[in-house]
Parts: C-alpha cells; structure tokens; sequence
C-alpha cells in the first residue's frame, strides 16, 4: 500500500509501544470517525432536538454530557453545539445528511478531518490523564457519559469517558495537533507504559 | 573515627550496608539513614562552612530546618548544590560533598572574615560596596560570591527527567504524625477521598521517636489506612505552598533517594491538589536559644538529638549539656542517659520542675535555675540565672530547646493570620480563611494523645463538612501528663557571638542594629539583616530574632510578630515546576496534514508559532538563497505549488452571516456574490489593523473567512466576544475549520493550465472563473474548493481539501504541473514574492499601523458602523502624516538593505522618518528591495533617503517608490 493511502495520520516510523511495563497499563488507538458539529440557529434548539432524535434515533445530551444512539454519539460542546460522531463508513455522507435533515435549523460543518480521535483505555488511564489535564476524573465525579471541552496536553481537547469496565475515554483534538498529542500521552504514560493502534489500513 | 552507631534502636536496618561518600571518603551507613544520620553515625562533625564568617558547622538539627548541613549532591551533570543532608535518603553510590570552604573544609582561608566580624556586620554589603559604581560589577560583586557562594550548580543540561500531576481529594491531610494519621483515617473511613501527603520517608512523624506501644499504634493505622481504596498515601511529597480556592502545591521526590531514575522514571514529579478540605499535620519546629558560640559543630537542637538517638540509632555526642525552658528535652535528656555514651547535664532556666526527681535518679545531672553562657565545643559555661562567674563543664554536645514552634506557615499562606499563645509564647493558626484546620502540634496540641484526638476530630469535621458524615471508632493513644509551663527565654547575652539564623549568619547584635538603624519593623530588620532569609526561612531562629527586636523596641513579642509566610515551605527545584515541559515539549507542535511529505521531500523544517513550515526544500549543492531564487523563479516564470494549510478558516454561518461580518470588516461582504472572494481587513476596537484575509461566500448564508496564521485564535475569539456579548441578537454561527481543510496554494503563469489538467468539473478559464472566485470541483475524485486569490502576485489559485485526502491532491497537483516543471516552495521564497509584490504582513500589522498607513484607507465603507471605526478617527490615527507604507530600493544595487533599519534624510540627521519593516533580495529586480514605513509617504515617493542600521553601522541610499515592486497594475493575477 502506498503512503499515499495510508489512513493513520501518523507516520509509519511511530513505534507501537513503550514505556516501563509495554502495553499494559494504557492501550492509546487512533480512531477514524465521522465527525460534523451541529449548531442550531438562534432559537431552533428544540428543532434540531426532536430532528435527531426522529432521524438519528440521537437524543441530544445536555452541557458536559454525552449521549449515543444507534447512528452515533452526541458530545455536548459549547452551548446550543454538539458534534455528532459517527462510524468512518459514514465520513463522506454524514454531513450532507444532517444538513438536509435539518433543513436549515442548524448550521452543519463537517469536522471528519478537522479532528482526531484517539481512545485510551487500561487501569491507568486516569493516572495519565492526571499528568495532562487538570480536571477531577474520578469515577464519582467523572462517571461514564460525562464530557468536558478542556486542555489535554496544553491542547484544546474533548474528553469523554465510555460506558466500559476499565477506564476508557475517548479524546477529540484539533488533527493538526494529533501528533503532539500523541507525544505528551505517551510522555505521560512512560512510567506506566503504554500500547499504540494506528488507525486501520482500509481502504478510504 | 569512632562509630557513634548505638547497638540497638531505631528504624534503620543493621544488617544491611550502604556505602557511600563524603567529600571524597567513603563511609558506610544503613537503609533507614539520612545523609546526616549517616553522617554522625561515623563521627563527621564537621559539615559545613558559614555563609558569610566560614565558621565550623556541624549538623543543627534532623529536618528541613536545617541550616548548616547543606551539601553538593551527586556530581556531573546530576549535581545538586544545597540538598539539606537531613533531607537526603541514603542509598549506595551516593556521592556528597561539602560546599562553601576554600580550600578544604577544615582549613578555610576565608574564616578570616570571622576574625574582622564587627566589620561585616548588618547592612554591611549596602553600607559599603557604594563606590564607585563600576567597581561593583567587576570588583566586588565577583569577590562577594566567591566568599559567600553556596554550592555549584550543574553546568550540563540535567539528564533526568520531571513531570507534573494533577490530583483532587475531598481531604487533603499534610504530615503523617499521630494527628496526620488519625485524621486521614476517620476522613478516609466516613468516605471521603483523602490523600496523605509526607515529607518523609517514612511515616510517623513523631512516633517515630517513642515508645514500643505507640509503635504498634501507627502500624495499626497504616495497616487500616492502606485497607482504604480512597485513601492514597503519598511518602517524599512535600507539600510546599497553599494557594487560593483550596489549591496546594507540592513536589515528590520520586527518585532522589536513588543514584539515578529506573528507566522511564521521572527524578521528581510536581504535583497540585485541588482539595475541598484541609487538615494540616505539619508539627511544630523547636528553636533555638541565643547565646555565644550557639553555632560551633556539636550544638544540636534538643528534638533533633532525640531523633538520632531513637530513629537512627545514632549517638550525638558524648557529654552532653542539655539547656532548655521547657519539658519537651528531658526526653532527649533520658534518651542521652539510655545511651550511656557519657555524662549528662540537663539546665533549666526554670526554677522548678516536677522531672528533676526522675532525672536525676537516672544519674543525670539537673540544674535547675541555670542558664548556658557559653559553648565552644568542647565545654559548655553555666552559671545561676542573672548571676556572676560560671561553671566549665566539660561537653561535646550542647542540645537547645527553645520552646516549640507550630508549622503554621501552610495555615498562613492560606489566609489565616497567626494568633500569638503565650501559654506556648508562639504562634498558632489564626481563624480559617480557607476550608482547612489544623491539629495536633501544628495547632499547638502538644503529645501524641492530644495530636491523635484532635487529628481524629480534624478528619471527621473535615470529611462532613466535604459531605461525609459516616462515623467511625479507632483506638487513640492516651493523653499524656499535663506539662509545666514553659518559660518564655530567649537569649543569653555574653561576648561573643550570638547567632539567630546560622544559616545566613545574623546575630543578635545584628537585629539590635538593625533597630538602632531605623529598621525596627519585623519586615524591614528581616530584610535589612537577611534574617529568615535563607532556605530554612528562619524555622529555628525567625522568632528569637523578634523577641530580641521587641526587646530593643521595648514591646512585647507578640506586638512585634514575624514577617509574613510565604511560599515555598522548602526550597524546590525549577526542574520540577517545569515538568514535562522543557526542551521540545516547551510548547505545542501543530503539523499540517502534508508535514509528512515535506520531511520525506527534504524540506528545511522550521518553527513559526507553535506551526512547524517547510521554509525551502534545499537541492543537493545548494547553499544561502539557492532554494530560495529558485522556487520563486519558478513561480514567477512557470508553477509552483505551495502548502498554505496554517492560515486561519473560520466557516460563518445563518441568516445575519453577512451582517455580523460587516461589522467585523471595515469593507462589505453583503454585497459580495455567492461564488466571490473579497479582501478584508479588521480592525481593533481602538481603530488599529487587526488582522485581514480573503473571505468567501460559498452560499446566500455561508461564508468562509481566512485569517492570518498567527491570528486564527484571536480573531475566533473576536467573534465569539461581539457575538456573545454585543450582538446577541444575530443569528449567525461559526467554527474553526483550520484542521478540517488543507489548502495549497498554485501559483504561476502555468498554474491554470496545470489545475485544468487535475480538476473535474469546474471551468477554470478566466471568463467561466475570473480573479476572485470560489468554485467547488475535483482533484483525483477528492472534492476540493476552489479559491482564485494570489498571495505572490501571480495568476494564482488555492485549493481546499479535506485535510486526510491531502497528499493525494497535492501529488495529483504535481504530477499535472510536472510538464511545466512544477517546483514545491517554501516559506522564503513566499515571503520574497510577498514583499516584491508589497502585500502587507507581520511586520507591518503590527498591532501600531491604521488601515490608511498600510495604504488600504479606502476600502473603510462609507456608512454603517463597524469595529474600530469610531476610534480610528481619532486625530492622531488619521493625521496624514503618519508613516505609510513605501517601497525602498537602494541606489547602489549592490547594497544590502537591513530589517529594523531608520529612514532618515541624512546619515547625520538625528531625526527618523520611519524604518524598514521588510526585506529581501528581488529576483525581479537583482538587488535587495524592502518595504518601510516613512512619515509622509505618498510625498516622499520618488526622493532618495537613506536607510541607516547603526546596529550594523551601515548607512544606504535609497529610493523610495511605491510598495509594490512587480505589476503595480495587478495585470499578471487577472490574466
């Protein structure tokens, strides 16, 4: 396969694992999504709520919240906003979709490319989190479907955390900043250890 | 050397070895030792020189008070000046040194500043080194360290790695004495998430140092503590300041007590709590008592004594007097008898004691009423209180007790102001600002019972005041005997010298100076006399001194008071608060989504921001502007193609789009037709250029707006501003979409023909797709946008594509302009064709330039308000003769031009007209060109000046012409 079609955003030259114990502690995956920030007009909130939900089976989650579907996840990002994540088979037409969906009660901007998403699991993953970010992820008050726009890693990220029994959150950034990012979490997991999984090498 | 090592006792570890070494000896100690148990356990009784006499010092104190035993750690590029040797955990291959002797410890030329010591008295530096002025650079100031240096820092870049952590907790309990503990347990058994934090090694604090029963109490607590999945216990940690919001920093020693980190370990890991409540744990300090020779090695302070007689096993000295105002050093008293190394005299300047009986059956000498007068390490003088003459007795070690100090400085840095308890003649914390208590000896509850009981309480009240209200029962130690009263005493007044703070070598005579002298605040003589100055902030003497300043002001102590706590609690390494965030991990890294090509294409990579940009992508042989000439060439006579991905793209949306960008930009974009691009620029509320850039208007409601590189978060936070705050009534949404959209730029007579050949489904010709338009298509069955706009003068267009399909359309790009000899270019040659075709930029929006100085007054609309407007009128911004933005050329077109150059009329002319703001050598035009801004620009235009860089000591003619040095007709872009 050329490099040309290469999916990871990462240069193949990235070793897949460190640290002190290897992979364990902290499995760190790339993951290609569908990503398009709805944002509703000045006053058509309810709108766009009861569109997604007919539509998407997606019930709008409120601030710092996410909420999931059978079509994709809702992350709550600023006020009146939410990104809406889908499966990477729906990159090329979630955002056309939406939009005529909604039928001019939001504007609809495709993010698939503008973010990258990396999922971070393993007993550790709060432990390393704590190195990067300066909010409480305690299972008390961080539970699973919690959500916050805030700095990982001196970047502005979103963070959520997945119904799972290990720790496991998923961490939006900025795709021009994924690769620093990728070098602080791996910084931040070096005395634990850690595991990376590019993206998959399927087709586009 | 004799072993000074007791048979038994204590917490360190016989049967094991460590080696280490001390200015170039190698002695041997156990786990368990610090540096300075070690230290006195092989008869080093010398550790140290004074800071400003060099007089012989030896280990003070066990803790972080203390002031002489400072030594170099380690050596090479891991070389630590002043570590504390009672803060060192000794491990094998540990390598120590003594530090502020020349040139060896025991023979110090420099203790002759001892012997003129009424010279260097307080003040002395300012008093003297006054003149002449240039001597204290090159004379004094180099002689002053070298008398006065305290070790030698590192002078490679440290190998080992720092990280920060962040933690939250409901109770954050600092020290793990019998209140520390106690307090963590009934907090961590209501529920509530607690962290411990302690300094030391070892848990325990005090209870550390007694008896078999209290022993089994703190392993009992440990052992319940550690059954607690909610309680974390953080060892080596201290905790070094107390800010606002119940936020609290500290710094673990994570590897210091090793010769070097395990792989992938951090040396020392900074760490913040953010805790909803507080139990400060922190003991209390004893002090000292003024009197001469108080600093010669072999006085100790009475609770240090007891501490390596009971923890480490160690014998401090041999015959020893004892000189206290309190009952807490007859336990050191009993602790020397047990040990039987010599004769014990225990002097109290109190005239009654209930322990004398006690004491004295255990064959200890006890005399009560007495006072010390003198100690020169070999006999201690004593004689009744007040009265005359002395008695020698022969003594090696002089233990002090002054009285207890609580370690209020936590409490203090959290707002609560110190309230002065004379039944303990000290300070206790003050009422609470913040959500924090404190217990045990730190609140001046003195014995493990009482610290147990009101840690207990501490933690309970803390936990339900944090939401956690379960209760729990814990066995506590009994509360001690009620003590006799300390009798507050400070000093013994005698020849010789006094010391209040040994480490910074102040002397009561000093403080008493430093009164006479008109610095009788506690905060003036504090920093008149560098009292409490040192690292140890003055834990053993600070309140000595104000006892002895009170006196000379004829008030009382309390009256006078002690300065102001502040952070840090111990000293604390840079390399720690910067953590991870040194070398390449300083700052954020953003990389375009084509950064891979450029490297595997040779690209000469360079930061700009936190953007990392292909500057040129250099061929084997070429060197200086090689690269440069050539791709720049290439552009103005064929194609180039160009990665323009960092500029700022913010996607505007909703019906008042084109309103809220009117208001934004001083020109027009509701006029503009979908399918257009315009100009804009943007000015701050106070009417100077903010930013500018192309927008687009993709639809009726959506537009695309292109910032600067450097402004793209600024100007998004612009909009947010106005649209959250002054004009919340428009409909209109945006969001960054820089990481979405990759974009290159085409650029080149040739660049139509070569994007005719990759784009589907859009007419490139300049009639279908003239200067300005934006259209969508396809390049190698990846959906693009289109953009005709020029940034190098050219027919020129950019191309947006999403940014994971980038290398694809970029090398499709290539392989269609490969017939023209498409060429990639970098940042320079950008900029070269930039400045010869006069685009403003950096230099010249720089945050001190009107839309009408850069030459661009005209595209201010005539009506409607917008930002910037009303103060751009002001008549210093639209004076006429403000500097415009001209061309420069010089005379002599074998001269070079300089950035940051004056216009002046005559090299000798004192007045400047304006300066350069940018240059490059043309290659339009064989000879550097430049953009400047000149006062009166527009009448200037055509005159010779001169450009002159005093820095550079160069003066060039030059002609001043208009700001665009290819087509100022602007023909080649629409062609």
């Amino acid at each position: 396969m050329s490099a040309l079609d290469r999916r990871s955003r990462f240069p193949v030259s990235r070793s897949l694992s460190g640290g002190r114990n290897g992979g364990d502690a902290l499995t760190i995956t790339e993951q290609h999504a569908a990503l398009v920030q709805v944002t509703a007009r000045k006053g058509r909130q309810n709108d766009v709520s009861a569109t997604l939900s007919r539509t998407f089976s997606i019930e709008l989650p409120a601030s710092d919240r996410v909420a999931s579907g059978s079509t994709g996840t809702a992350i709550w990002v600023q006020p009146g906003s939410w990104l809406i994540r889908a499966s990477d088979d729906q990159r090329e037409e979630l955002a056309a979709r939406l939009r005529q969906a909604l039928d001019g009660s939001a504007a609809v901007v495709d993010q698939s490319h503008g973010r990258s998403v990396f999922e971070l699991s393993g007993k550790h993953a709060q432990s390393v989190l704590a190195r990067l970010c300066r909010l409480d992820l305690h299972d008390r008050v961080f539970p699973p479907g919690s959500s916050a726009s805030t700095i990982v890693g001196h970047v502005s990220c979103q963070l959520y955390r997945n119904e799972a029994p290990v720790p496991f959150f998923s961490l939006i950034v900025g795709s021009t900043f994924a690769e620093w990012l990728l070098d602080e979490l791996q910084g931040a997991a070096a005395s634990h250890g850690w595991s990376f999984q590019p993206a998959q090498n399927a087709a586009a | 050397m004799t072993s000074k090592r007791l048979p038994s006792g204590g917490s360190v570890d016989r049967a094991k070895t460590i080696r280490f070494s001390f200015d170039g000896r190698s002695l041997t100690g156990h786990p368990g030792d610090t540096l300075a148990s070690a230290l006195l356990a092989n008869g080093v009784r010398l550790v140290g020189r004074s800071f400003k006499y060099h007089r012989p010092r030896g280990i003070m104190t066990a803790g972080p008070e203390e002031p002489n035993a400072l030594v170099e750690l380690r050596d090479g590029a891991r070389r630590e000046p002043n570590s504390k040797a009672t803060e060192i955990e000794l491990h094998d291959g540990l390598v120590s040194a003594s530090q502020n002797r020349w040139p060896s410890l025991s023979f110090d030329l420099m203790a002759v500043n001892g012997l003129a010591g009424s010279v260097f008295s307080a003040g002395f530096y300012y008093k003297t080194f006054m003149w002449p002025k240039s001597f204290w650079e090159k004379l004094y100031e180099p002689l002053i360290r070298r008398a006065a240096g305290l070790g030698r820092a590192a002078s490679e870049p440290d190998p080992d790695h720092y990280e920060a952590m962040h933690a939250h907790c409901d109770v954050l309990v600092v020290g793990s004495g019998a209140a520390g503990l106690a307090a963590a347990r009934s907090a961590g058994e209501a529920g509530a998430r607690v962290i411990v934090c302690e300094r030391d090694f070892l848990l325990g604090g005090g209870l550390l140092l007694l008896s078999p029963a209290d022993e089994a109490w703190r392993k009992e607590m440990l052992a319940s503590l550690e059954g607690l999945p909610n309680v974390e216990i953080l060892t080596r940690t201290n905790v070094f300041g107390y800010y606002d919001h119940n936020l609290l920093g500290a710094v673990e020693r994570v590897a210091d007590h090793k010769v070097q980190p395990d792989p992938h370990e951090v040396r020392q890991r900074y760490r913040t709590f953010r805790a909803k409540q507080v139990v400060l744990a922190t003991g209390a300090s004893e002090r000292l008592i003024a009197l001469p020779g108080n600093d010669r090695p072999g006085t100790m302070m009475a609770g240090a004594a007891l501490t390596y007689l009971r923890r480490f096993g160690v014998a401090p000295g041999r015959n020893a007097v004892v000189f206290t105002n309190n009952d807490s050093a007859y336990e050191t008293a009993l602790a020397l008898a047990e040990a039987r190394t010599g004769k014990v005299t225990l002097v109290d300047v109190r005239a009654q004691s209930s322990l004398a009986d006690a004491l004295t059956a255990r064959g200890i000498n006890v005399r009560l009423g007495c006072e010390v007068t003198s100690f020169d390490g070999k006999t201690a003088m004593i004689r009744r209180r007040g009265g005359a003459g002395g008695e020698k007795i022969v003594a090696d070690l002089l233990s002090l007790s002054g009285g207890w100090n609580p370690n209020v400085q936590l409490a203090s840095q959290s707002g609560a102001k110190p309230r002065w308890d004379a039944t303990l003649a000290s300070h206790v914390p003050g009422d609470p600002v913040q959500a924090e208590r404190s217990a045990g000896a730190a609140n001046g509850s003195f014995g493990i019972g009482a610290a147990a009981q009101e840690g207990a309480k501490a933690g309970r009240d803390a936990a339900a005041a944090a939401g956690f209200e379960k209760a729990s029962e814990f066995a506590l130690p009994q509360p001690g005997r009620a003590e006799q009263p300390i009798a507050p005493f400070w000093e013994v007044e005698g020849p010789g010298k006094s010391f209040v703070d040994l480490q910074h070598d102040v002397t009561a005579a000093d403080i008493r100076l430093a009164h006479r002298e008109g610095f009788s605040h506690v905060e003036h003589a504090k920093r008149y006399t560098t009292h409490g100055m040192a690292t140890d902030q003055g834990k053993l003497g600070s309140l000595v001194g104000s006892a002895i300043l009170a006196e000379a002001r004829g008030e009382t102590v309390d009256a006078v008071g002690v300065p102001t706590h502040r952070p840090y609690t111990m000293p604390v390494a840079f390399g720690a608060l910067a953590g991870h965030a040194s070398g390449a991990h300083f700052q954020p890294v953003r990389r375009t989504a084509l950064h891979d090509w450029h490297l595997r294409n040779g690209a000469a990579m360079q930061p700009t921001g936190a953007w990392m940009r292909p500057f040129f992508y250099p061929k084997p042989g070429e060197t200086g502007w090689d690269p440069i000439f050539r791709e720049a060439r290439a552009v103005r006579s064929s194609v180039g193609i160009c990665d323009v991905s960092t500029l700022g793209k913010i996607d505007v949306q909703g019906p008042d789009a084109a309103t809220f960008l009117d208001r934004l930009y001083i020109n027009t974009f509701s006029t503009l037709a979908v399918g257009k691009c315009r100009y804009g620029v943007m000015l701050r509320e106070d009417g100077i250029v903010f930013d500018d850039g192309t927008t687009s208007r993709l639809a009726e409601d959506h537009f695309l707006v292109t910032t600067t590189t450097g402004n793209a978060a600024p100007v998004l936070e612009h909009m947010e501003f106005h649209a959250q705050t002054v004009w919340p009534e428009l409909d209109v949404q945006f969001c960054s979409v820089t990481d979405q959209w990759a974009q290159i730029a085409v650029a080149g007579p040739k660049s139509r023909e070569t994007l005719a050949a990759a784009v589907e489904g859009l007419d490139l010709a300049n009639e279908a797709f003239p200067f300005m338009s934006a259209g969508e298509g396809k390049i190698s069955g990846v959906p693009v946008r289109l953009f005709r706009i020029s940034f190098s003068g050219e027919l020129a267009y950019e191309i947006a594509v999403p940014s994971g399909r980038a290398e694809t359309v970029w090398e499709a790009i290539l392989a269609a302009g490969k017939r023209f000899g498409i060429v990639p270019y970098g940042l320079e040659a950008m900029s070269l064709m930039r400045i010869e075709k006069g685009h403003a930029a950096g230099p010249e929006l720089n945050g001190q330039t009107t839309a009408a100085d850069l030459g661009m007054g005209r595209m201010m609309k005539k009506s409607g308000d917008v930002i910037g407007r009303v103060l751009a009128g002001r008549p210093g911004l639209a004076d006429p003769g403000r500097p415009r933005l001209v061309g420069i050329r010089p005379v002599d077109t074998s001269k070079r031009l300089r950035g940051g150059a004056h216009i002046v009329r005559e090299p000798s002319s004192g007045t400047s007209m304006g300066w350069v703001s940018s240059v490059t050598q043309s290659i339009e035009h064989n000879c550097w060109i430049g953009l400047a801004l000149v006062e009166n620009g527009e009448s200037v235009k055509g005159q010779r000046l001169v450009a002159i860089s005093p820095l550079h000591d160069e003066s060039v003619e030059v002609t001043i012409t208009s700001p665009h040095h290819v087509d100022p007709e602007n023909a080649r872009v629409r062609a």
